[in-house]
């Protein structure tokens, strides 16, 4: 029964085929590469320059962002194009309190958590009322309404001229952590929300998720509370998203609305976990790493056609694994064969 | 003794039309009541009004004795009552048994674990064990039927709304499905079942109501209803009401 229950309860919405066991190698592999790979990286400060660090900072940032919208993009299939809203609202929120109030780094940090999942609950209720397209607009709604009330707070957020947060000298709250310090966050958020999510994929909770995106309608039948389902789902999403703000706010010292609130960095963590694996708990992982060293590589390499260029990939990628790289990857296993060509045809629409 | 379920003048309109109107049926417990009726008389809008997937215009919807009308389906199913869908709703990511698993989930079983073991005991009893570790889109229509039962049922129901589980099965598969419906009245589970399969209708249910164009048209025992004037001539047709007249003869 044990060996079974496992098999059932595997991580990601495609179930593995049946007859498929997973061995002691695989179940090794899958325990011991990622603490390698996290051990590796636990050295990497020592090791790289300061530049490539920063790198990778980002890096971690955006796992967390596309692990955090996973949960409600890809487990629930409640596509938000607002989470960026989240992010904004963490960073003001620790902004606000290490400036206005002289609060220090981290007891403002929490209270970032707090807000965007505060704030999830509060427009989830009425939003998450919508499905697909309607919800996607609404939320892209929110974030850009947000960000113009931030805008026009300026004695409390600084409006469109940007807040700084006091990071050097006797004014600072929390002398600044630096690179390393900034990485290790990151990190450490990083192999948290996956954490969070490997945990999800394995719960009633991450059923319920699954069972709404597939047909809500008969999820409820089933005595799924949906509504409440769906706005947990939202705050969780938010509390991470609010989590990186934070952090990102602190790193940048000084951060404006614009830069905050950007759609951009929406879309980002979006593609990244499609491109990922959306529903997958390392789908967003990989998404993560790959596009945002392909980025760098192309702003280092080719930097006026570094947009073109990186658009055209994504594109191309969308359109030959639309399931995702992890969904993918699986699915060519199981089969013991790769063909771009026929999984296009299989998934396009 | 309090019904298990009641609805009093239960009226639905979709714009300009009337889909229900005024409908008052009542189940005792225990009971197998069977809804027939034209296509578009109302008979899966009387079943999502009832399951909390659409709310009424007017009127009410009683389970064992306390008003539930508009609630939630999620109320409705905590409250026992389980329902199928008409147009098979599979979790089409998910194997035959997550499918099942999943009705188990958000009310008896404790665990994921737990759910799994559930949902093997109730693949065993509709006849889709050997499908268990299937996808639903490895299915034929029959097994997905099934598989909606197998679900329904894994809310361990006092009350369950069965909405047209029995079309395109085989004579021998129909056989088998109103041996389970009826082995779930043994066990004092309250069934609806919306059907248009006569054979079953007539083999399994205390009483039967017929609908048509929203509103009651008659009620009362299968064989009361085989030969009322007025379904012969809404539903049943000449031509039926010939057949069992002579297979009764004979």
């Amino acid at each position: 029964m044990g060996q079974a229950v496992e098999d059932t309860t595997a991580e990601t919405a495609v179930p593995r085929a049946r007859g498929s066991r997973t061995g002691p190698v695989v179940a090794a592999a899958r325990i011991g590469i990622p603490l390698a790979f996290l051990a590796f990286l636990a050295a990497a400060p020592l090791m790289f320059v300061d530049s490539f660090l920063r790198t990778l900072s980002t890096v971690f940032m955006y796992v967390i962002l596309a692990q955090a919208w996973n949960i409600i993009g890809g487990y629930a299939g409640y596509a938000s194009f607002g989470n960026v809203v989240f992010f904004g609202l963490g960073g003001y929120t620790v902004a606000v309190l290490m400036t206005e109030l002289r609060w220090p780094f981290w007891p403002a940090l929490p209270v970032a958590a707090v807000v965007g999942a505060v704030y999830a609950a509060v427009i989830g209720l009425p939003v998450l009322r919508l499905r697909g397209h309607y919800f996607a607009v609404a939320t892209l709604g929110v974030a850009e309404g947000t960000r113009e009330i931030i805008i026009n707070l300026p004695k409390l957020t600084g409006g469109g001229s940007g807040e700084t947060i006091p990071a050097v000298g006797s004014l600072a709250t929390t002398s600044y952590p630096g690179n390393a310090g900034f990485f290790y966050m990151f990190l450490a958020l990083a192999v948290i929300a996956t954490a969070v999510v490997w945990r999800v994929s394995r719960s009633r909770f991450g059923y319920a998720l699954r069972s709404i995106h597939q047909d809500e309608e008969a999820a409820a039948a089933a005595g799924l509370n949906t509504t409440r389902t769906k706005v947990r789902a939202f705050m969780v999403s938010g509390a991470l998203t609010a989590l990186a703000g934070g952090i990102y706010a602190f790193q940048q010292v000084t951060i404006y609305p614009d830069r905050l609130f950007s759609v951009e960095i929406t879309v980002l963590m979006v593609v990244m976990a499609v491109i990922g694996g959306a529903g997958t708990v390392i789908g967003p992982v990989i998404g993560a790493i790959g596009l945002e060293f392909l980025s760098e590589y192309l702003r280092q390499n080719v930097l006026e056609y570094h947009t073109l260029i990186f658009g055209a990939i994504i594109v191309a990628v969308i359109l030959f694994l639309p399931q995702g790289i992890v969904s993918f990857s699986r699915d060519a296993w199981r089969r013991r064969r790769i063909s771009l060509l026929e999984n296009a045809r299989r998934y396009s629409l | 003794m309090t019904a298990a379920l009641q609805t009093i003048d239960l009226s639905r309109r979709f714009g300009g039309l009337q889909a229900l109107r005024r409908v008052s049926f009542t189940v005792e417990p225990g009971q197998i009541v069977g809804v027939i009726g034209p296509n578009g008389a109302g008979k899966s809008t009387l079943v999502n009004v009832i399951t909390g997937h659409l709310k009424p215009t007017s009127g009410q919807v009683h389970v064992d004795g306390r008003d539930v009308t508009g609630a939630r389906p999620w109320v409705i199913a905590e409250m026992g009552v389980a329902r199928t869908f008409q147009v098979v709703k599979p979790f089409r990511d998910m194997t035959v048994r997550e499918n099942v698993a999943v009705g188990a989930m958000f009310g008896a079983a404790s665990s994921v674990a737990v759910a799994m073991q559930r949902a093997d005991e109730i693949l065993e009893r509709v006849g889709l064990a050997k499908r268990a570790g299937f996808q639903p889109r490895e299915l034929p229509v029959a097994d997905l039927r099934r598989l909606e039962l197998a679900r329904a049922l894994a809310l361990n129901p006092r009350v369950l709304l069965i909405d047209e589980v029995m079309a395109g099965l085989r004579p021998a598969e129909v056989e088998a499905a109103v041996q389970l419906v009826l082995s779930l009245k043994e066990e004092g589970v309250t069934i609806v079942a919306v059907e248009h399969v006569m054979k079953a209708i007539m083999a399994m249910c205390d009483r039967v109501c017929v609908l048509h164009e929203g509103a009651v048209l008659s009620e009362g025992s299968p064989d009361e209803i085989a030969s009322d004037e007025r379904v012969i001539g809404a539903y049943l047709g000449e031509r039926y009401a010939r057949r069992t007249a002579e297979r009764g003869d004979a």
